[in-house]
């Protein structure tokens, strides 16, 4: 299956009273890693346990290659998944927990083997789980995902409990597996970790679908067209742009921020001018500004 | 399937969880062992405890065939607790979501669990009988007693022993998946095997005194602990032949475990 597309259609999931996944749609690309972004409470795990077949949904569909989860064959050679939620018996060893996937999976026990070394836990395969620190566990659950060398990986929150050293290893690993071909959905809460490691964003609030999009296009949405501009003759500047009054703000760092005017003229204009420029920095927008002011209103809990 | 039972059979061994009940399987064998080496001994040797006796054929056969089955009580109910355990583990560790995305067929699952449950079910009762057997045969032997193994009655006791224990563990697990609630299933089977008997047998004795109504007092009889005492003894019990036992037993295991899979089928796990 080279083809490892994931596409959710009009996905609707209702618990008791709340609208958890509220018609959601969108696809996630393979090669590249996607980022699911949401507040706490947004439907990101309900729409990954309904993709993995462990929800059933109210509406809808989610199918990965073109078929249902629990229509997959052999569904740990197709997919691989770690959850949130998803633990380990905490009297079984970290080896044997990947020993018995192996068995359900039909894998060689070497699998699990080979999958410890991948995510570094080789020397702590034979202690039992109840001594792992958050951090070894996130790494087993990825190595549980690895069993079957597939070509999706879905993880929830995987960088949740890890050190600065541990998010760069995880930034390193996955982007590695986009690079393989293979199709990476990792959902998180926190914007700037999805900066960090993601190429594609798909981000939901209250269950609906708020907008999806490559990361740089997202954080490009109201920064891009203003400039900001540290000088020491504001007034001398702004005359020769030619600018109303409107297009230009101070900002609290005795900066300016110039709207609708590209950098490379405001340089040129400058420089003939003989303004003096301390500071010429096209904005980009923080993802995490950008995500506020999309899912701002939409709170988490419900 | 093949795949799915040597993951759960895989489950089985890599925690504590199979030591601990052995165990208690082989404790608890030992003291039903000496207690019944006790009134074996009393029914061979009447004049010890009082002044008459009735050591008749009957009595003997029941002691020896109690002799040859003990630790079937202690042990049926450690069968039971490994058949809900089993089940429950998966959502009171949270490995059901693993499991699941392993086989996400669940009937798969629970089918592979019905048989790991049957598998250990027979086992525990290897064990008590090849320790209850060797230990009572010598036992009649230095009492220079008969040792009953020719005896037609007492082979089928023998015999039946390991369905009791195999019945029992997949009426825990079907307990288990209905409730899913580990501590909850526990206490319900618990509850179900030791006390609920007496408990039914009263209120039905009321009933039937009440309404004047016999037949009431006979419901007992289908309830899963005298069905399991009703199988195994030598003569069958209460105008039931054993395999009228067997059946009300199997009925029990059998409704339990479909229900609970039709539950597990359509419930959410997360």
């Amino acid at each position: 299956m080279a083809d490892g597309q994931i596409v959710v259609s009009g996905l609707t999931k209702q618990f008791r009273k709340v609208r958890a996944v509220d018609d959601l749609s969108f696809t996630v690309q393979p090669g590249r890693v996607t980022g699911f972004l949401g507040p706490n409470g947004a439907g990101k795990t309900t729409t990954l346990r309904m993709l993995l077949g462990l929800v059933t949904p109210t509406a809808g569909t989610a199918t990965i290659g073109g078929r249902r989860y629990v229509d997959l064959p052999d569904p740990l050679k197709i997919v691989g998944a770690g959850l949130e939620a998803s633990s380990f018996h905490k009297g079984r060893t970290g080896r044997d927990h990947l020993r018995v996937l192996c068995a359900a999976a039909g894998l060689p026990a070497a699998r699990a083997d080979a999958a410890l070394e991948m995510v570094g836990l080789s020397p702590a395969a034979k202690r039992k789980v109840k001594g792992y620190s958050l951090g070894m566990k996130q790494r087993l659950g990825i190595a549980a995902g690895m069993l079957g060398d597939p070509q999706v990986l879905i993880f929830d929150e995987p960088a949740n409990g890890l050190d600065p050293e541990g998010i760069r290893w995880m930034r390193t690993l996955l982007s590695g597996f986009a690079d393989q071909g293979r199709t990476v959905l990792v959902s998180s809460h926190l914007l700037s970790e999805v900066q960090l490691f993601a190429d594609d964003a798909v981000i939901i609030a209250a269950g609906k679908l708020i907008r999806q999009g490559p990361v740089a296009e997202l954080t490009n949405l109201d920064g891009g067209k203003s400039v900001r501009v540290v000088t020491p003759e504001p007034d001398k500047l702004f005359t020769a742009l030619k600018l109303p009054a409107s297009a230009v703000t101070r900002d609290d760092d005795g900066g300016f921020l110039v709207a609708g005017v590209p950098a490379p003229q405001i340089g040129k204009t400058a420089l003939a001018a003989g303004v003096e420029l301390h500071e010429l920095a096209p904005q980009r927008a923080d993802l995490e500004k950008v995500f506020l002011e999309l899912t701002s209103g939409k709170a988490g809990i419900r | 399937m093949i795949r799915a039972i040597r993951s759960e059979l895989l489950k089985v061994r890599t925690t504590s969880l199979w030591w601990l009940i052995l165990i208690g399987v082989v404790g608890f064998t030992a003291v039903a062992v000496a207690f019944n080496m006790l009134a074996t001994y009393v029914t061979l040797h009447p004049d010890s405890v009082g002044p008459r006796g009735g050591g008749t054929g009957e009595g003997l056969l029941n002691a020896v065939t109690g002799l040859y089955t003990s630790g079937q009580y202690a042990g049926t109910l450690l069968a039971m607790v490994f058949g809900i355990l089993i089940f429950t583990n998966e959502f009171f560790h949270q490995t059901a979501t693993a499991t699941f995305l392993a086989t996400p067929k669940r009937t798969l699952v629970i089918g592979a669990k019905l048989i790991v449950a049957v598998i250990v079910g027979v086992v525990i009762a290897l064990i008590t009988t090849v320790l209850a057997v060797a230990s009572g045969a010598v036992f009649l032997s230095t009492q220079h007693a008969d040792l009953y193994l020719g005896n037609a009655d007492v082979l089928k006791s023998i015999g039946l022993n390991w369905l009791a224990f195999a019945i029992w563990a997949v009426f825990g697990l079907g307990i288990g998946a209905l409730l899913r609630s580990q501590i909850l299933s526990v206490i319900l089977g618990l509850v179900a095997m030791l006390i609920g008997q007496t408990v039914v047998q009263v209120v039905l004795a009321l009933l039937a005194q009440y309404f004047h109504e016999s037949w009431l007092m006979k419901i007992a009889y289908y309830l899963p602990s005298s069905a399991s005492s009703i199988m195994t003894s030598p003569q069958g019990g209460n105008g039931f032949q054993w395999w009228a036992g067997a059946l009300i037993l199997l009925g029990y295991g059998a409704v339990a475990a479909v229900i609970g899979t039709v539950i597990t089928r359509r419930r959410d796990i997360s």
